[in-house]
């Protein structure tokens, strides 16, 4: 199970860290590191370690760093926690280990196929086999190739036998604040056209799809935010617990305005 | 005995396009029916060796034509690879149709791959 943007807290940190520097660098090519530690609140020395790998960042810089990077308190929190145990994270680090994407690449693996061809591999009746996959999602075999190549360059999958594929992805969290708002909306966009594909060519028993229109204070926006969180927690754990997985599916949560009264693009307020 | 080329591969962002013209241009025949839908080329000679097309993304670098060399053992030859300065991209996989495939590249930036066929089909 994972979502387009499923990777290891701790790497998101760090990966998020030198995204951001690097598309400061692209804007403005004498932008420096001092300035960017100026700005996210650390000590540029500490920064600098941190960007080589070398240390992790203290709880304090988290918060603050995390804070100026848009991290919401529920991953900073999980990060001081990672971080505070370094020994028991061990065999998740290593696991984890070939998540450091940069941001590009990290945007080709957003599609949404490729995590549902890493989830295939779990079902009954797998098929190692690209004309399957590509005739169970509905998708080219040359996008399935493409996607499959990117995969094993990552060691996010490993084809071990003639039928036999394993998913080293694993099931950790990456969050989408490393996405631009443009990116994230580009892949809500694709979710909702799944969303829609489905509700067409999937008979109702098939699918769960519940609807509700509601008057509600928009400052209850992060409360919501970390209800869907527990929500998709709670789905998560019950598809780990089935022993017997048939078929992939996409768990999508939206809750938004359907009026233009908030938040329209342009307006200077947000 | 030795380490001999035994295939190339055309990675291109146009495999279709690329089928045609080759095909056309040449008379090579193409086929896709195997587990990778992987497009092998027949040049429908006996001299030389064969191909195949394999599709890449847009954004993922340039179209390229990568050598593929037969290697009685993949992972020993990767271990050597690194150990001389290639860098490993796909690291050993066990391909749907029983070969055993690794993809590097050299100290130049050129991608190759070694391969292993599987024993039965000798």
């Amino acid at each position: 199970m994972k979502t387009a943007w499923s990777s290891d807290i701790q790497n998101d940190v760090v990966s998020l860290l030198r995204e951001r520097l690097r598309a400061a660098k692209s804007r403005n090519s004498r932008f420096s590191l001092r300035a960017y530690a100026k700005h996210l609140g650390v000590d540029h020395s500490t920064l600098s370690q941190v960007l080589r790998g070398r240390r992790g960042l203290s709880r304090r810089d988290l918060e603050t760093a995390g804070k100026r990077l848009g991290l919401s308190e529920q991953i900073i929190r999980e990060h001081a926690r990672a971080a505070m145990k370094p020994a028991a994270n061990k065999v998740a680090q290593k696991q984890m280990r070939s998540y450091q994407l940069d941001l590009d690449t990290f945007q080709l693996l957003s599609a949404w196929h490729h995590y549902a061809i890493l989830e295939l591999v779990h079902i009954h009746g797998f098929k190692a086999d690209s004309r399957w996959i590509a005739s169970t999602l509905g998708i080219p075999v040359e996008e399935v190739n493409v996607a499959l190549q990117r995969l094993l360059r990552l060691g996010l999958l490993e084809m071990t036998g003639r039928d036999r594929w394993i998913d080293k992805s694993g099931d950790a969290e990456f969050h989408s604040a490393s996405l631009d708002e443009a990116a994230a909306n580009e892949l809500d966009l694709e979710i909702h056209e799944l969303a829609i594909a489905a509700t067409k060519r999937t008979r109702g028993e098939y699918r769960a799809q519940r609807q509700v229109v509601l008057a509600c204070d928009s400052k209850n926006l992060p409360r919501v935010r970390r209800m869907a969180d527990r929500f998709i927690a709670e789905v998560r754990s019950m598809a780990a617990e089935s022993k017997r997985k048939d078929d992939v599916y996409q768990l999508e949560i939206s809750f938004f305005p359907v009026t233009t009264l908030k938040g329209n693009k342009g307006d200077q307020d947000g | 005995m030795g380490n001999p080329v035994m295939q190339w591969q055309i990675l291109t962002k146009q495999p279709k396009k690329l089928e045609e013209f080759y095909s056309k241009l040449f008379g090579w025949e193409v086929s896709n029916d195997n587990p990778l839908g992987y497009k092998r080329v027949d040049t429908g000679s006996e001299e030389g060796i064969q191909g195949g097309f394999w599709p890449i993304g847009e954004k993922e670098g340039h179209s390229m034509v990568q050598l593929f060399i037969r290697v009685p053992d993949v992972k020993a030859h990767v271990k050597k690879a690194e150990q001389l300065g290639a860098r490993i991209v796909i690291p050993p996989q066990m391909l749907p149709d029983g070969d055993e495939m690794a993809v590097m590249v050299d100290l130049d930036g050129i991608p190759f791959a070694v391969f292993r066929e599987p024993k039965a089909t000798r």
